[in-house]
């Protein structure tokens, strides 16, 4: 039995839900309130995922798609169980259209980006054939990396004076109308929602003990980076720009002007990198762990390659344009996926737990 | 390739997304007839 | 099988680590240094490139080859074009250049004076969307035209673009970043400015040098310049924004046996503004300005020890100042009409819903008739090297 300790789980959780967000400026629908939105969401978010911690033990350590089978029964329960490896693979493939789009518009311009999606795809599947330890204990590496890479990035543009605080205020001047807006259902479902697939990954932790604090831990952390970038991703640029801007962190980083430091924009690269890789990592194990166990086989291996050679044809089918690869993510996906699948079914799980329980007593 | 066939494309998930939530189910269905089939031999290779 | 694999591998491999599938080394690019747009015919724009001719930035003038000396004066090379938008001018640019034009390293965007008044929105777009562009350039309205501009011949520097950097960034009038201009243009309660270029003669008179200055602020409703303010009244603007840095404020002294001047430089400017809402509704704004300066010069015969004087000159240095943010503020809200100082912005900061209820809509007609209080605290911190004036000697012809 593989096991992976719980710092690994945490700096895993923490960089999953950091994901891409911290270039596509979180919320930013919220304009200059969007540090509030992120702030709401994730404790939100928090209290969501400790939801899903708390299923994950009350069925004994069950992953998340043995609950349906096992609450549902063999017939409802397969095949609600089934819709989550193809939603994680479906999500994986956003996340290589995102790097297929991202790349060539930061750094690799003339790249073709099937290529760029290709080899990344490829460092991923060569990662995850070594196991979910490997991808932990990269993971465990990256955290303070990225880190070190937040404190820089901040030093430097506080030094080079980019930061005008003003921008912020009013506070809420526009009334929590559009901060709800930004929270519900985005600002939870993205990221957060998505963690359900942790419960995957909390069956391979080795000491259990605890796991719910490095959980809230992980989360909240994550969270509220977030909720830094965009409080500092406003101040440096304004609300106007923040909001047009589609990477406003590329923006941001690309304003210090302290003499020899011009160009910031590989610290960007360095986010972009690791936290996609995490994500991609992520997403494909879990699909590969449900597909093992839904195909009943012995090793995820082959259950990695197919997972991952589907995704990247969905990745290659799915975008046309980049705007409407953003606006399905802003308008479709949280509300007629994600919401259902991450928040009703848990929900239905979660209701049916007693009443699973009073059966089994009463046959007892 | 046709375009906008496939029912994850942007596109189509910004004008139908319904067709997207079929697709899952669908999928979900086809997957679940591997699944009682694969169990079913695993039960009886135990009986 | 296995060794198939480990071939395959290979392959990949030596594919994907050569790297650098769109590299480009600097003797493929020509590094654009500065940007000018004016108009051009036909509703057209004409789009002007200054490219840093890398071989002669480091030569030295002596050096040169009879070919290069020429050309060595400056190691700019300005190309222009016209076109319908900015993306095309820009290919067009391109074409007739043996290398790609690299935007990066671009320090700033200069409008000519009839794009300005025409409106600049449509040409900026391109400058935010463009993933080479830098949104910290600064921007700059030229008096003349873009290309003028970007075809001064300076002498500290090999660049024009150089000079003008150097000369915003030391921000002896307000300037704005490009980033800071969008802002201004679509938030609200606030308008943009941008600081006027000119070529002028360096001495007074006809000279045949000439110097790029910074010679005032240009105004702007909208994206259209609307108007401008002068080099003094550009100072007062500057106040206002807190933004002063360093200068000079001098005084006339009336008073005393000999009339003459005191010149104080500025060590530390801090304004700090509040906005009132007074019970008819009728909007003040009071602005606090903290100043410590030093006395560098004094031309009358004034004496500085004594504490009674200092108080005058303080008094004197406090109405100066006064009168400089009042004279600008009187302008911009009378005639100008365009709320550049942001004032609108700093009310919706502070009363958000008031703003939104009785303001936005008609803040145009309202910021005119606003009313300012400006209050300034000066402290003199130092004298100079000596208390004492120069004093010419005829009292002691009187002792004698």
């Amino acid at each position: 039995m593989t096991q992976i300790s719980k710092y690994e789980m945490f700096a895993l959780l923490a960089l999953f839900q950091l994901g891409t967000t911290l270039i596509f400026g979180f919320s930013s629908d919220a304009g200059r309130d969007a540090w509030i939105a992120s702030g709401i969401s994730t404790l939100f978010g928090a209290g969501l995922v400790l939801i899903y911690l708390f299923i994950f033990k009350a069925t004994g350590g069950l992953t998340l798609v043995e609950w349906f089978p096992w609450i549902f029964g063999k017939w409802l329960g397969t095949p609600l169980a089934w819709l989550f490896p193809l939603l994680f693979i479906y999500n994986a493939a956003r996340i290589i259209s995102d790097v297929r789009f991202l790349f060539p518009v930061t750094i690799l311009n003339r790249t073709p980006d099937w290529i760029i999606g290709f080899t990344f795809l490829g460092v991923v599947i060569y990662a995850l054939l070594g196991g979910i330890e490997v991808i932990a204990r990269l993971a465990g590496f990256f955290l303070p990396l990225i880190y070190i890479s937040i404190m820089l990035e901040v030093t430097l543009l506080a030094s080079s004076g980019t930061f005008h605080f003003a921008n912020l205020l009013p506070v809420v001047g526009e009334g929590w109308g559009r901060i709800w807006k930004a929270v519900w259902p985005l600002g939870l479902m993205q990221t957060f929602g998505e963690s359900i697939e942790f419960a995957i990954i909390w069956s391979y932790v080795g000491q259990k003990k605890g796991l719910a604090l490095w959980t809230a831990g992980g989360t909240l952390l994550a969270g509220f980076s977030i909720a830094l970038m965009d409080l500092l991703a406003v101040s440096g640029l304004g609300e106007m720009a923040f909001q047009q801007m589609m990477y406003p962190a590329f923006a941001l980083l690309k304003l210090s002007n302290i003499n020899y430091f011009d160009n910031l924009d590989a610290i960007g690269i360095i986010y972009l990198v690791v936290n996609a890789f995490i994500k991609m990592s992520v997403h494909l194990f879990s699909a590969a762990v449900c597909l093992r166990y839904l195909i009943g086989g012995k090793s995820e291996k082959p259950m990695v390659v197919t997972a991952s050679l589907m995704a990247l044809f969905v990745s290659m089918t799915m975008v046309i344009s980049f705007t409407e690869h953003l606006q399905v993510a802003k308008q479709i996906i949280p509300y007629h996926v994600w919401v259902p699948m991450f928040l009703v079914l848990p929900g239905i799980v979660l209701l049916a737990l007693p009443v699973r329980k009073w059966i089994a007593g009463l046959k007892t | 390739m046709i375009r906008h066939f496939f029912s994850w494309e942007s596109r189509n998930l910004l004008a139908a997304p319904w067709k997207f939530q079929l697709t899952l189910l669908v999928g979900a269905l086809l997957g679940s007839v591997i699944t009682w089939i694969r169990w079913k031999k695993k039960s009886k290779k135990r009986n | 099988m296995r060794k198939a694999a480990i071939l395959l591998l290979i392959a990949t491999m030596s594919m994907s680590l050569t790297a650098c599938w769109s590299n480009r080394e600097v003797n493929d690019i020509a590094i654009v240094s500065a940007i000018g747009i004016d108009q051009g015919n036909n509703g057209n724009i004409r789009l002007s490139l200054q490219l840093a001719v890398p071989l002669l930035i480091g030569t030295g003038s002596s050096q040169g080859g009879a070919g290069t000396t020429k050309l060595a004066d400056t190691s700019g090379w300005v190309v222009s074009e016209e076109g319908a938008t900015v993306m095309e001018t820009y290919r067009s640019i391109q074409q007739k250049l043996p290398r790609q034009i690299f935007f990066s390293h671009s320090r700033v965007i200069i409008v000519g004076h009839s794009m300005a008044e025409s409106g600049v929105s449509q040409v900026l777009d391109f400058f935010e969307r463009y993933r080479e562009s830098q949104m910290k350039s600064y921007f700059a309205v030229s008096a003349t035209t873009a290309s003028d501009v970007l075809n001064y011949l300076p002498k500290f520097e090999r660049l024009s673009s150089e000079v003008i950097f150097e000369e915003l960034k030391r921000r002896v009038l307000p300037t704005v970043r490009l980033v800071d201009f969008l802002n201004a243009l679509q938030s609200e309660g606030v308008e943009p400015f941008a600081p006027i270029l000119e070529i002028t003669a360096s001495e007074n008179g006809e000279s045949p040098y000439k110097n790029l200055v910074i010679s005032g602020s240009a105004v702007f409703k909208e994206d259209k310049m609307i108007g401008k303010l002068d080099d003094n009244e550009a100072r007062g603007l500057h106040w206002v924004l807190d933004t002063v840095k360093e200068g000079v404020v001098t005084i006339e002294i009336e008073e005393g046996r000999r009339k003459g001047r005191i010149s104080a430089e500025l060590e530390k400017v801090n304004v700090s503004r509040k906005m009132k809402i007074g019970e008819s509704g009728k909007m003040e704004v009071r602005l606090h300005a903290d100043v410590s300066a030093n006395i560098y010069e004094n031309t009358s015969d004034m004496d500085l020890e004594i504490s009674e004087n200092t108080k005058s000159v303080i008094d004197l240095f406090k109405k100066q100042i006064e009168n400089r943010i009042t004279g600008s503020i009187q302008k911009v809200q009378r005639e100008l009409q365009s709320d550049i100082f942001g004032f609108g912005q700093s009310i919706y900061r502070r009363y958000p819903l008031t703003w939104k209820k009785s303001y936005r809509e008609q803040w145009d007609t309202l910021f005119s008739e606003m009313e300012t209080k400006i209050d300034v605290d000066v402290r003199v911190l130092r004298n100079g090297l000596t208390n004492k004036t120069i004093k010419i000697s005829d009292s002691e012809v009187e002792q004698k």
